[in-house]
């Protein structure tokens, strides 16, 4: 069953590795804590979890491995409460506004190709948590695990450096997001033809006709059945409402790279972010993680804390929540 | 670097935050704690933008600002703080008046002022042109209470710049014609 209440689940996502997701969300979790809601923060880079030391916790009594593992019957039995009240992190039983809750990550062997089965499992436990917010620590790349967890997701924070590998790896995954989505789509539409020029469609360099999503659709209207299939494409690209988080900016060039990206997914995949949010390189991020601590605890008036404050806030302000339809599909 | 923004703020931190935000711009500022130092600092040179952190304004403080704003010569000014206190500053017609009500956003100060300093238009390709068959969220606006749009463009990035890099980002992903 799914959880009435107006969860959010947002995920945290960035194909290429080390562009701070991680830090962001430890961080973001805290600062919406700090503004009244309840957030759990979940660590789901499976296998390569680390959310846990962002957040200043050494010895997470529970971990997923313990759901996945079966020890526990639900992922909230797992969930910690941790105190982010000043000083570093307390485990805390009682649940008060200081506390976010935490779901550590796992790292048994196997647990990075997750079974189908168990991947459904945590996808419906994903949404029944009783939180305001729940973020999701994802991993890089653009796995199938990456994929479905941000299509399970309200709201999606697109993480990218300015530098152009990540920005390509960002566009090559809102590519995969789409293809995705439209192949799920199509297949309930039992359009099998729509199904091949979609496949057909993801090697542009064999297919240049395929380029722009505009051409597609165009091609797909042609179609029999194309006329409901290129109204699903229209809708699916409409409902994606990514949102880019530019990371690590140093310079006001810098934050070409964020017009630069919006104006390619704009022309080629049909896609318009919601926003893009600038978060700015800060040396005390650095330093509260050597220190094992989250930078709004360690350094709540860096400038870093300080741009996470605003994106909170962003949140709260887009805070609509609303049952996934696509989560609705999958179960 | 010669001073574009004065900052008043009588908070130390919060006014550091905004100076070292726009250090980072490269916008050379003042920060300046009494608001006589900012009398005194533009009687020599008027810069283009002056911000008014109002956190923590007492109401005779406001007062003062009032009589102080009704001498400037025309600038941009921008307030900071509680809609409450940067409302009751409005009015000044030779002023260009940019209301950031709090939390601090170091981030929106930044590109505001950039916004001034180099009001250059720019296309942020919001308003370009819709590509046949695909639908914007603008035309989804209705039912969405998404604020849709890039907020932070930056009029000074010259286009010719972006746009090459598109085109290296095109030609990375064989999307080049
Ligand atoms: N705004 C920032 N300013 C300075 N350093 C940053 C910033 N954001 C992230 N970093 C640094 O980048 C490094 C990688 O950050 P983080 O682990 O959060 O990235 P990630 O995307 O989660 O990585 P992975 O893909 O491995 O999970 C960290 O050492 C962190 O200190
Ligand atoms: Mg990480």
């Amino acid at each position: 069953m799914i959880n009435k209440n107006r969860v959010e689940i947002v995920a945290v996502v960035g194909p290429k590795g080390g562009v701070g997701k991680t830090s962001i969300s430890a961080n973001l979790a805290i600062a919406l804590a700090k503004q009244g809601k309840r957030v759990v923060a979940v660590d789901l880079d499976l296998g390569a979890s680390n959310l846990n030391t962002f957040l200043g916790i050494r010895n997470p009594k529970y971990t997923l491995d313990d759901f996945v593992l079966n020890k526990v019957g639900k992922l909230e039995d797992i969930v910690l409460e941790i105190n982010v009240k000043g000083g570093s992190p307390t485990f805390n039983n009682e649940t008060s506004i200081d506390n976010i809750g935490f779901i550590c990550g796992g790292n048994i062997p196997g647990i990075a190709n997750l079974h189908y089965s168990k991947k459904m499992k945590l996808l419906r436990n994903l949404s029944m948590l009783e939180y305001d917010f729940v973020l999701l620590d994802l991993g890089a790349g653009a796995s199938h695990n990456v994929v479905d967890f941000v299509l399970v997701s309200q709201k999606n924070l697109l993480v990218t450096t300015p530098e152009v590998p990540s920005i390509l790896n960002t566009y090559s995954f809102l590519k995969t997001l789409v293809f995705r989505k439209l192949n799920i789509a199509f297949k309930e539409l039992n359009n099998q033809k729509a199904i091949d020029l979609l496949e057909k469609a993801k090697d542009v360099d064999k297919n240049p006709q395929f380029k722009k999503m505009s051409d597609f659709i165009t091609i797909i209207e042609s179609i029999e059945g194309g006329v409901e299939a290129s109204q699903l494409i229209r809708k699916t690209l409409l409902n994606l409402k990514p949102t880019m988080l530019l990371n690590r900016i140093r310079t006001v060039n810098d934050e070409k790279a964020g017009i630069a990206i919006q104006n390619l997914t704009r022309e080629y995949l049909g896609i318009e972010f919601v926003k893009i949010l600038h978060v700015h390189e800060d040396s005390c991020v650095g330093n509260a993680i050597a220190r094992m601590r989250p930078v709004m605890i360690d350094n709540p008036l860096s400038i870093f804390a300080s741009q996470i404050n605003s994106i909170a806030m962003f949140l709260l302000r887009n805070f609509n929540s609303s049952v996934n339809m696509v989560l609705k599909r999958y179960i | 670097m010669s001073v574009q923004v004065i900052i008043y703020s009588s908070d130390r931190i919060r006014g550091g935050i905004v100076k070292e935000i726009l250090r980072r711009n490269n916008i050379g500022t003042v920060l300046l704690e009494k608001i006589i130092d900012v009398k005194s600092e533009i009687s020599s040179h008027l810069p283009a933008i002056i911000i008014f952190d109002t956190n923590n304004f007492l109401k005779n403080e406001v007062k003062f600002l009032r009589t102080f704003l009704s001498s400037l010569e025309s600038c941009s000014l921008i307030l900071l703080g509680n809609p409450l206190i940067t409302n009751s500053l409005k009015g000044f017609e030779q002023l260009n008046l940019i209301q950031l009500p709090d939390p601090l956003d170091p981030d929106k100060i930044a590109s505001k002022s950039i916004e001034i300093l180099y009001s250059v238009p720019l296309q942020t390709g919001l308003d370009a042109p819709l590509q046949a068959g695909v639908n914007t969220p603008f035309q989804a606006g209705a039912d969405t209470p998404l604020q849709v749009g890039v907020e932070d463009n930056r009029p000074n990035i010259e286009i010719d710049e972006i746009q090459s890099l598109e085109n290296d980002l095109k030609q990375y992903l064989k999307l080049l014609d």
